[in-house]
């Protein structure tokens, strides 16, 4: 079964490394959202600091967005989603292995902007960079979990993206408060990071019970 | 769906009456001391807010009795209580607005209540949307379904982060809590009970005339692809 | 009256206008559909 979920992982991933598109589309996009954020609140230092949790959690959702537009492409395009649901594969494993290959590369996008939006900001926050990739990971679990099922959910929908955002954002209302809340304390180094880790776990835990059971209610014939 | 048909006067007549005993309570109802006339505004606030959850209840319901046993009727009902549920989720933030700008002295606060108010009626708006994005109406019907169920586990956890949110990173500098948003004791009490019957029977009766509406329109599409079929 | 009838009657006159206008709204469009769909049967028997 892991096999199945890692090989249909893989399989998204690799492609999507070899053509570079989803992954350098994000960046970019990520980038893009980060330029807005400047110019349109030319933070200082301090500012910047404050400013951080909530740049970084933003940049993220809108990101997210993008990825999970192209879950389902390739099989649109070929039209072999399918083909996939008659394999001999159970529902839950064509879910895990699409949203794990959305989660891979989500997090490498995350990992790539973390450092670059304190370069951009000007933001000496180095030091906690390992805790605040750990809490991008936490959230990004079940994000990308609820992100996969939207994506399945509005598959051939008209004006997709926008339904999806749509969809996503207020969703992931307990994530962004959550996530930025656990940053923001682990950055004022007295916060209380607790309450905010166990919230993206129940959250985490909610969703990734939830998207599967979901997912094979929403493909079945 | 005949059931609507028949009931459909009945509850409309049951709400007038109950619409107009309420109405009648509130004009005479004396003013709260501390609230002065504003507390009339919690009259249709309150209220309002009770439906605009209870429809969300309904479609949850229908949602999963068609996910379950895939009748249509499910699924017109929860299509209609998403109409009738945005509906009095508008009423209840646009009240709960213009009572909080003479009460908090301004038009909005991120509390608890109204924030999940505000991600309720996006969640409304993003089912309707959601059906009618899509070409297939069994799909649509199925997708708005796990949606509707999604967004009922979400709810909850909305509600409370934003509690905590408030409550563990800046303690509301409005006093916005349970204390002061709803305080109604004594003679103000009778018509607001009085109105929320009335408000569940509207919003009962609401729901049937948008499911009528909505089965009415299945109906002429599916004549209209019958007739497109039928001249091929 | 107090200071705050301005308040009450604009909420009070939405509640009528969006809870009014909505079922208003759908009983004329029912209507409308029936009366399509009667035509329609008509048509093609």
């Amino acid at each position: 079964m892991f096999k199945a979920i890692y090989r249909i992982a893989w399989k998204d991933v690799a492609g999507d490394l070899r053509r570079r598109a989803t992954l350098s589309s994000m960046l970019f996009f990520a980038i893009s959202v980060l330029v807005v954020f400047q110019a349109a609140f030319e933070p200082d230092r301090k500012e910047a600091l404050r400013l951080l949790p909530g740049l970084l959690w933003a940049t993220t959702l809108f990101t997210t967005l993008v990825g999970l537009g192209r879950v389902f492409q390739a099989e649109e395009e070929d039209g072999a989603f399918e083909g996939l649901l008659l394999a001999s594969v159970p529902r839950g494993v064509i879910f895990f292995g699409k949203w794990l290959g959305n989660l891979l590369l989500t997090l490498l996008v995350e990992f790539l902007i973390l450092p670059l939006t304190m370069v951009l900001f000007n933001v000496d926050a180095w030091a906690h960079i390992p805790a605040i990739l750990a809490i991008l990971a936490l959230g990004t679990l079940g994000l990308t979990g609820l992100g996969t099922l939207l994506a399945a959910m509005t598959r051939g929908a008209r004006s997709r993206e926008t339904l999806l955002a749509l969809l996503l954002l207020p969703l992931t209302a307990p994530l962004l408060i959550s996530g930025v809340q656990a940053v923001a304390a682990i950055l004022a180094t007295d916060g209380q990071v607790a309450p905010w880790l166990k919230l993206l776990v129940i959250f985490d835990v909610v969703y990734l019970a939830m998207t599967p059971w979901a997912f094979g209610w929403l493909v079945e014939e | 769906m005949n059931i609507l048909k028949k009931i459909q006067p009945l509850v409309g007549l049951a709400t007038l009456i109950a619409l107009a005993i309420g109405l009648w309570y509130v004009y005479q109802a004396p003013a709260d001391f501390q609230q002065g006339g504003a507390v009339r505004i919690l009259y249709i606030h309150v209220p309002s807010a009770k439906i605009a959850l209870l429809s969300y209840l309904f479609l949850t319901a229908a949602s999963i009795l068609y996910l379950w046993k895939r009748y249509e009727g499910a699924d017109i009902l929860a299509e209609a209580a998403a109409s009738v549920g945005a509906a009095f989720t508008v009423i209840t933030l646009a009240s709960g607005s213009i009572w909080g700008k003479p009460m908090w002295g301004t038009w909005w606060a991120w509390d608890a209540r109204l924030t999940s108010m505000l991600v309720l009626l996006i969640l409304y708006k993003g089912l309707m949307v959601l059906r009618h994005s899509l070409d297939d109406p069994v799909k649509g019907a199925r997708a708005t379904a796990i949606l509707a169920i999604i967004g009922a586990v979400d709810l909850p956890i909305i509600h409370y982060s934003v509690v905590w949110w408030r409550t563990l990173h800046q303690p509301p500098s409005l006093a916005t809590g349970e204390n002061t948003a709803v305080h109604i004791t004594g003679p103000l009490l009778p018509p607001l009970l009085i109105l929320s019957v009335a408000f569940i029977l509207l919003g009962l009766y609401m729901v049937t005339v948008k499911a009528r509406q909505i089965e009415a329109r299945r109906h002429l599409d599916a004549l209209e692809a019958a007739r497109m079929h039928h001249d091929e | 009256m107090s200071d705050y009838t301005l308040y009450v009657a604009a909420v009070y006159g939405l509640a009528i206008l969006v809870y009014g206008g909505y079922t208003l709204r759908w009983r004329a469009s029912y209507k409308k559909l029936e009366q399509q769909r009667a035509s329609l049967s008509q048509e093609s028997p």
